[in-house]
């Protein structure tokens, strides 16, 4: 990513933090850019995981933003909230548009098992999982924020526990019940 | 979910958690106090424990780019060759992988190819283990389950499930509409069942039925999907019993195991408790319950409230839900679904036997006498008959059949159909070398409807597509704008043929009549001719005399060469050169095996033709050959619209000095008797635009292209056809809507005349430059003409006229040059030397290209304009012109 994309990011966070809802539009394409750089690197056969989330794409922009005086964030937590809430908005719409695109071209021919869905791994399914985060918001919101700010912002145990203002003790339980919980919650696609 | 209720259920989750596991079961208990609900929804979510370790801990991003990596890799495979299959189209995907269709280019057939994703098959337990269910559902070889070829490892590492193409719908989609009848459901329940109990009885146990694992083939047989398929997500604490399940059923999965969708899961399984096969028959129970009555026994807003309600509720009795249904049928539903073990059926097979009986009775009943779908046994049957030719049983049981059937039809309505589509016949064989046969009956029932006048039959171009068979009849009488849809089977064994059809109404889906024929193969014209005559009189059409005697005029065929003139046919339809060989050998014995089989003449001639075209021109005798069988055919049938078309062909050649009006004669003719041999509207078209009937010639491919979508050579001619016309914006759009690599040397060159003429010269000189990379031998001197006009326009007289002369020694001995003497004419007359100009001008016309429209108005010819010689070579092609037209 190059200097100038990094501080368009803040920039845009801040705007859309700000309510300015076409900066998620301005968005989008630096995101998707990063999205192709990872799916490049998996088509070559390297192995993402662990160098991604030490340069996961927010944390990144954090830093960047750290240096700068005069964005009005109220705080860090504001900031880590709004980018992954700013991420789950943007992969969803892409895993949505591409679900669209498999489905739109027919109706699947040959139905698979969804048990895959149960076992987390790389097809996990973002849309249903969103819709699912969704559900758990309802009665118990802190877990889904943390489920965000973890999986969709790309946050540690530590620094979920230093935006949330708990002990990582907290961040550890309740994101292992938050875990089995939409875990089961993903079967309900099929239960309508 | 309430507060407090969610606090509770949290604390008991995480102090259970901290038990030993042999613990916990008797704690939860304990803790919570009779209160059933709560025990098992912490119960329910401990058993996702296992799973949920590696679940969402890597970001999201990651997942996402994981998605798009998947999908460019995807997009990568369409054409591909994966071992000795290629992939023909994307079929869907889920949780397990992409699927896709491909072809067997050793065998010969359709399979399904699905990629396992790679996480599935990192570990490589869990690959063998899987490796080791598919060869025992592969041993199983039942008719109701769909059967796994093989497992590859492809290049990337990837592994890929080869397995039977099943040409159907799900029944989830089946369902969609509406609910089924109770017949239909039975029907479908009974294969079901039976495909459990031989799976059961080999020690495997499904563990995932559901309506999505559940296909309908179009001919009413049920294939049950993904066998096997368990085992990859089992996770490893499963492993280490799951060697031994596989023999042994009473070796139980171990608990922890949540799989499948939650509402078809049985509530041990949903509780992570160990499963049997007896988890297979409650999930059917579901299954029969959701078709029959249109709706699921067990709902809730939340995977958790169908859980509970699995675990608690008992469903609404079918016969509450609908008034139709047996009593016994709800029996047998409430005795799958029984929450305590104990009280199910025990076995696949006492479940079997009473859909069964329950299905026998309702038959007797109410009188219906069933034709469709056959059960497993019955087609077993059929099978075993046939394998032993026992000749006097399948004639009674065919004249049963089609008695039956009769019956049946006189209760249908008598039924207005003016346009039919014939989909692709399938082959039930058992043997899918047999497909040419199949293929070669569809053809021939076209060809015979084709000759009706009154009827609009669709192509077998655009019938193909929908061998998928993933659309209903409906969707395809909307697609195909047709009244009725005439769909069946071919089964042959040794020296007996039978079809089955079966009409439908294409609006309503409505099955019109059915009926199904069986003969000796050497009487396989007659029984064409049986079924043709048979829907000719259900649907009412008046037949003219003539077109009585064209399908009724038939005599025995050999049966080896009939055999043989099938096989050809097939081969004639790929347009390879291998294929070209194959179809001259089989075509060539069909013939020498009978001599007076005059569809196996013309098709030899149609081959050597595109031989001659295509793959040896300079080949000697080849013209001489084809003339011979052309001659033969028409003698033995003068109404051999294939012999017209390949007389049309061999006539129009340079060497004869381009007969215009004789070959036109022979493609109408052709078109006349089939008006669905698009290759004739194409050779017409292509006459037409050479003597400038121009709209004529647009007109006759766009029927090509009405009849037969992937016709490119018609879209091609569309195109060429706009730019003669001086339409060069419409002819470029065109040109650029044909598929890429598609002949693109020619295409290329008509591109490159579109935008010269309309200005964009910088646009046409850098394809020109990209075409003569990619051809430089330019063997036409076309591109090299084209290449002499850009000089000539720009002024650089030198360099055209060098390429001129090259365009002459590159192609003066190339047959259709006419082309490039009039590219040559325009240079010369952009460079104002009017003497040469009108010496290439004429040649092109007296060489087979008299295109007066083009000559008048080609601005390209303006220098010429006021010369006296023009106005008297234009003055006469117009005449000549006139004269085309009149007689067309």
């Amino acid at each position: 990513m190059s200097e100038d994309s990094r501080n368009d990011i803040s920039e845009l966070l801040v705007a859309w933090g700000g309510g300015d809802e076409a900066a998620l539009e301005r968005l989008m394409p630096l995101v998707y850019d990063e999205l192709k750089r990872l799916a490049h690197r998996y088509m070559r056969g390297e192995r993402v995981g662990h160098t991604l989330q030490t340069t996961a794409l927010v944390n990144e922009a954090y830093l960047r933003l750290a240096k700068w005086k005069d964005v009005h964030w109220q705080n860090r937590a504001q900031f880590f909230a709004v980018s992954a809430q700013m991420m789950r908005r943007i992969l969803v719409d892409f895993a949505r548009e591409r679900q669209y695109q498999k489905r739109g071209g027919g109706a699947l021919q040959v139905s698979l098992s969804e048990a895959a869905a149960f076992a987390g791994g790389p097809e996990t399914d973002l849309v249903a999982l969103d819709e699912a985060l969704t559900a758990l918001a309802k009665f118990d919101l802190r877990k889904a924020q943390m489920v965000e700010m973890r999986f969709f912002g790309g946050l540690s145990i530590a620094e979920v526990a230093d935006v949330l203002k708990v002990s990582e003790e907290t961040v550890n339980r309740d994101w292992r019940l938050a875990k089995v919980w939409l875990l089961r919650e993903l079967g309900r696609e099929a239960t309508q | 979910m309430n507060d407090k209720r969610w606090e509770k259920i949290e604390q008991l989750y995480h102090s259970t958690l901290e038990k030993d596991l042999k613990e916990r079961k008797a704690f939860l208990a304990d803790a919570t106090g009779g209160d059933e609900e709560l025990r098992r929804e912490v119960e329910s979510l401990l058993a996702y424990e296992d799973r949920a370790a590696q679940f969402i801990e890597s970001p999201a991003v990651e997942v996402a780019a994981r998605m798009m990596a998947e999908n460019a890799r995807a997009k990568v495979m369409s054409g591909q060759m994966i071992k000795q299959y290629k992939i023909i189209e994307p079929l869907g995907a889920g949780g397990m992988g992409e699927v896709y269709l491909a072809e067997d280019t050793r065998l010969n057939r359709k399979v399904a190819l699905k990629f396992l994703p790679e996480h599935l098959v990192e570990d490589k337990d869990h690959l063998r283990r899987f490796e080791q269910e598919a060869r025992a559902v592969a041993a199983l070889s039942h008719p109701n389950v769909c059967t796994i070829h093989e497992v590859i490892e492809t290049a990337e590492h990837s592994h890929c499930i080869v397995m039977e193409y099943v040409d159907g719908i799900t029944l989830r989609k089946q369902i969609s509409k509406g609910r089924m009848e109770v017949s239909e459901a039975l029907d479908i329940a009974v294969q079901v069942a039976s495909a459990l109990s031989a799976a059961h009885a080999s020690g495997i146990v499904h563990r995932d039925i559901k309506l999505d694992n559940i296909m309908v083939r179009r001919d009413g047989y049920v294939k049950v999907l993904d066998f096997g398929l368990a085992k990859l997500t089992e996770t490893r604490a499963q492993a280490a019993t799951s060697e031994t399940e596989t023999r042994k059923l009473s070796d139980k999965t171990t608990p922890g195991l949540v799989i499948g969708t939650v509402a078809y899961m049985s509530p041990e399984q949903a509780r992570g408790l160990p499963v049997d096969e007896r988890t297979d028959i409650w999930s059917l129970g579901v299954v029969i319950y959701e078709i029959v009555s249109g709706q699921k026994p067990f709902r809730g807003q939340t995977a958790t409230d169908v859980i509970v309600s699995i675990a608690s509720q008992e469903p609404q009795s079918l016969t509450s839900l609908s008034s139709d249904v047996p009593p016994r049928l709800d029996q047998i539903a409430t005795r799958a679904l029984a929450k305590d073990l104990d009280s199910r059926y025990q076995t696949a097979d006492d479940l079997l036997g009473d859909l069964k009986n329950l299905r026998r009775d309702l038959d007797i009943q109410s009188g219906v006498q069933r034709l469709k779908p056959p059960t497993p046994v019955d087609r077993t049957r059929n099978r075993i008959l046939i394998a032993v030719a026992a000749v006097a049983a399948i004639v009674i049981a065919g004249f049963l059949y089609s008695r039956l059937s009769r019956e049946r039809s006189t209760a249908g309505p008598a039924a207005e159909v003016r346009s039919l589509a014939v989909l692709p016949l399938e082959n039930l064989s058992g043997d899918a070398s047999q497909e040419y046969f199949a293929d070669g009956m569809t053809d021939a029932l076209i060809t015979d409807f084709a000759k009706i006048g009154a009827l609009r039959v669709i192509s077998r171009a655009s019938v193909m597509q929908y061998k998928g068979g993933r659309k209903t009849v409906q969707e395809i009488g909307r697609e195909l704008n047709v009244d009725a849809i005439l769909t069946g089977s071919v089964v042959r064994a040794g020296e007996k043929v039978r079809i089955t059809v079966q009409l439908f109404q294409a609006a309503d889906g409505l099955n019109l009549w059915a009926d199904s024929y069986e003969r000796d193969l050497r009487d396989t014209l007659a029984l064409q001719r049986d079924v043709t005559q048979d829907i000719v009189g259900k649907i009412r059409i008046k037949l003219t005399p003539q077109e009585q005697g064209r399908i009724g005029n038939v005599r025995p065929v050999n049966p080896d060469a009939y055999d043989d003139y099938l096989r050809g046919k097939f081969h004639l339809n790929r347009q390879d050169q291998q294929s070209n060989e194959a179809a001259i050998a089989a075509l060539e014995k069909a013939v020498s095996n009978d001599g007076n089989f005059a569809a196996a003449h013309a098709e030899l001639a149609q081959a050597y033709v595109w031989k001659l075209f295509l793959f040896a021109p300079n080949e000697p005798r080849l013209a001489e050959r084809a003339f011979t069988e052309t001659n033969k055919a028409l003698e033995l049938d003068p109404d051999s619209a294939v012999a017209y078309l390949a007389r049309g062909r061999l006539q129009w050649t340079p060497a004869n000095l381009f007969p215009h009006e004789k070959a036109i004669q022979d493609y109408k003719r052709a078109l006349e008797l089939d008006p669905n041999l698009d290759e004739a509207r194409n050779q017409l078209a292509l006459v037409y635009s050479h003597i400038g009937a121009l709209e004529e010639s647009l007109r006759e491919s766009q029927k090509a292209i009405n009849t037969n979508p992937t016709n490119n050579l018609a879209q091609f001619r569309i195109g060429e056809t706009l730019n003669f016309q001086g339409k060069y914006e419409q002819g470029l759009t065109a040109l650029e809507g044909i598929p890429a690599g598609t002949n693109p040397e020619l295409v290329g060159q008509q591109i490159v005349w579109a935008l010269f003429n309309l200005g964009r010269k910088e646009e046409a000189a850098s394809k020109l430059e990209q075409l003569l990379k990619d051809h430089p031998e330019d063997n036409r001197g076309l591109l090299t003409s084209l290449q002499a006009i850009l000089a000539a326009s720009a002024g650089q007289q030198q360099i055209a006229e060098e390429k001129i002369n090259l365009a002459i020694s590159r192609g003066k001995g190339f047959g259709h040059f006419h082309h490039t003497t009039y590219y040559i004419a325009c240079a010369y007359s952009l460079m104002n030397k009017t003497d040469k100009a009108m010496k290439w001008l004429e040649a092109t016309a007296n060489d087979g290209f008299p295109c007066y429209p083009m000559f008048e108005h080609d601005a390209n010819l303006n220098n010429l304009r006021a010369d006296s010689r023009f106005v008297a070579f234009l003055e006469k092609q117009k005449q000549q012109w006139q004269n085309y037209m009149k007689n067309l």
